[in-house]
């Protein structure tokens, strides 16, 4: 029976909505640090999205974000709270808009 | 034909339905990383050339005060300047000039936007171009006798009479020019009243000119309206009859062969203005008139240049024909008065035309009309305009300064074409590191200021603008362009999250990650 929730728990985690949900939270945990003033969580949530880009799967894309996480790092270097914040919000943002297009585009 | 090309159509005539693509396209990463490489090596040769050229020419403005220096350095220059567009002509993908105003698109593999690039025309000549030479629409022409033409002419045994050479008449009618390819001249020789035709190989009449004077002694030319002039050299060596008996045996009948290519001449000009097109007119031309008799000249020519002769030159002169029967002078000179050409001892004495050709370039017709009236001069004045010599406009100062410019056109064309290759690379190596590992290294993500030379604007590269704004907006076109967005960054596992949603102390948060 565990073992059954387990998996079923793998697949829910594995879908892209799920996928896209995690995305989204770790945009609000750096957006939240950006409010609280807290450059070492910031830093965190830009590292683990640096390390999650999949350059295999779009070259293009991946330097795009790299080159807008460079800023955002800079931006926390220099106390930028608002922009770091602002860069953050932009790319969920983006991703948001992403998803619903694809979604309309799935049930359509 | 070493500083020519070839040419489809007739003279001003927009060439049709020979359109080649306007685009360049690759077919994958790999052609796409050819390309560039292969464009950036002859590049470097197109940089050479020009230095060169830059030397030459400002060793020509040094030498102003030696003319044959300057010809000759001319000349290289010339040379050159052809040999640059055979090697831009020669920078092809698929068969296609890339570096003639065509937009070349990269392709750079699966998930990945085409890379564009706009490269500039790099030819020496024409509009968009570097703007270091002209091209100038002309036509090689020559004659030959052919095995079937000689087996035709041997049968006529004629002796004494040469078509020595066949040329191109600039400023002819461009709706009559000659297709590129091989014609029939037919001569049917009946001496002072022959004919010459110039037909198809199949023998079909294209034009005939009659009337044509093959007898006696000297030069002859034939002008076409097709713009083609043939040129006869003749000789008499018999008493009884002149190069062949046509009273008794009937026209002669003679065939030669004739080669018309449409090419357009390579010329370096620094004048803006373009080329003199050859002319010949009486300014004032009224007959030398005696009760009902009268001397007459009319239709100037421009003429070929004898050997060893002086070609006259673009001006105004003064014509003076001296009327003495058996032994006329005709006198030609410039405004100064100074004797360019004359003939003495010319015998005006019997009625009708004649030609005077000076054998500088210069020809008319003079006609006699029961004309007897000894020491009677018949004036007037003629403007000459012959083609320039290019080196006459020719300003080594200037061609220098036109060379340092078309350097840095193609130094900033070399600089598009090494980012391009650095960018492919990047990508490639990309896509490889994301083979091997889904950590992509701190090299693979080398920013690159690449598409700052690339066009597109804001679409074309990704760090072509500094600004975030720039940024992200290239990063909008990039994820609604594609199906593959998601996975290039909606990786977080439910552990990281959580690790990072609890974590309190970034050293140990970042520990993790690392």
């Amino acid at each position: 029976m565990k073992q059954a929730l387990t998996a079923y728990k793998e697949a829910q985690d594995s879908t892209p909505e799920a996928a896209f949900e995690r995305l989204l939270a770790t945009y609000d945990v750096a957006i939240d640090a950006a409010i609280r003033k807290d450059r070492d969580h910031a830093l965190h949530a830009i590292t683990l999205l640096e390390k999650t880009i999949d350059s295999g799967a779009n070259p293009e894309i991946a330097l795009s974000l790299q080159g807008i996480y460079a800023e955002c790092r800079s931006a926390l270097e220099d106390e930028k709270w608002a922009q770091f914040a602002e860069m953050i919000e932009r790319l969920k943002g983006l991703w948001t808009a992403k998803f619903r297009l694809d979604q309309a585009t799935v049930q359509k | 034909m070493a500083f020519a090309r070839t040419r489809e159509a007739r003279i001003g005539q927009t060439p049709i339905g020979k359109r080649e693509s306007s685009t360049v396209q690759t077919k994958d990463i790999e052609s796409s990383y050819r390309l560039v490489l292969g464009a950036a090596g002859r590049l470097g040769t197109l940089e050479g050339n020009l230095s060169t050229m830059l030397d030459l020419a400002i060793s020509g403005e040094r030498a102003s005060s030696n003319p044959r220096k300057m010809e000759e350095i001319y000349g290289k220059l010339r040379s050159l300047s052809a040999g640059f567009d055979q090697v831009v002509e020669a920078i092809r993908f698929d068969d296609q000039a890339i570096f003639t105003e065509k937009e070349i698109q990269l392709n750079q593999g699966p998930g990945t936007r085409n890379l564009l690039i706009d490269p500039v025309r790099l030819l020496t000549y024409g509009e968009n171009s570097l703007n270091l030479s002209e091209s100038v629409e002309s036509a090689d022409v020559s004659v030959r006798y052919n095995t079937e033409d000689q087996i035709l002419n041997a049968g006529y045994e004629i002796i004494g009479l040469d078509m020595n050479e066949a040329s191109y008449i600039a400023g002819s009618n461009p709706a009559l020019e000659l297709e590129t390819g091989s014609y029939k001249v037919a001569i049917d020789y009946l001496g002072a009243n022959s004919s010459v035709e110039i037909r198809t190989s199949e023998g079909v009449l294209i034009e005939r000119q009659e009337d044509v004077d093959l007898s006696g002694t000297g030069s002859e030319w034939v002008d076409f309206d097709v713009g083609v002039r043939l040129s006869f050299e003749k000789e008499s060596l018999f008493q009884n009859f002149d190069k062949y008996d046509f009273e008794s045996n009937g026209a002669a009948k003679l065939s030669a062969t004739l080669e018309y290519e449409r090419i357009e001449k390579h010329v370096l000009r620094t004048n803006e203005n373009p080329s003199d097109i050859n002319s010949a007119e009486f300014i004032y031309n009224s007959p030398l008139t005696i009760g009902n008799s009268s001397l007459t000249i009319s239709a100037p020519e421009i003429a070929p240049v004898n050997e060893g002769k002086n070609p006259l030159e673009t001006g105004n002169y003064n014509l003076e024909i001296e009327y003495q029967g058996s032994s006329s002078a005709i006198r030609l000179t410039d405004g100064l008065g100074r004797l360019k050409a004359y003939k003495y001892g010319v015998d005006l004495s019997a009625s009708g035309d004649q030609k005077i050709d000076f054998g500088n370039g210069l020809s008319f017709n003079l006609n006699n009309k029961d004309f007897t009236t000894n020491g009677s001069k018949l004036n007037t004045a003629l403007k000459y305009t012959r083609e320039t010599p290019d080196i006459e406009d020719f300003d080594f100062r200037e061609y220098a300064a036109r060379i340092q410019d078309a350097l840095l056109v193609v130094r900033e064309q070399q600089l598009v074409m090494d980012e391009a290759k650095a960018r492919i690379e990047e990508v490639n190596q990309l896509r490889n590191s994301a083979r091997t590992s889904n950590a992509p290294s701190a090299a693979a993500f080398k920013a690159s200021s690449a598409m700052t030379l690339l066009s597109g604007g804001g679409n074309g590269g990704l760090f072509s603008a500094v600004s975030p704004d720039a940024r992200f907006g290239v990063l909008s076109t990039q994820l609604f362009e594609t199906t593959t967005a998601f996975p290039a960054q909606a990786n977080q596992s439910p552990q990281e999250l959580a690790q990072l949603r609890t974590s309190t102390n970034s050293t140990s948060i970042l520990s993790s990650f690392a």
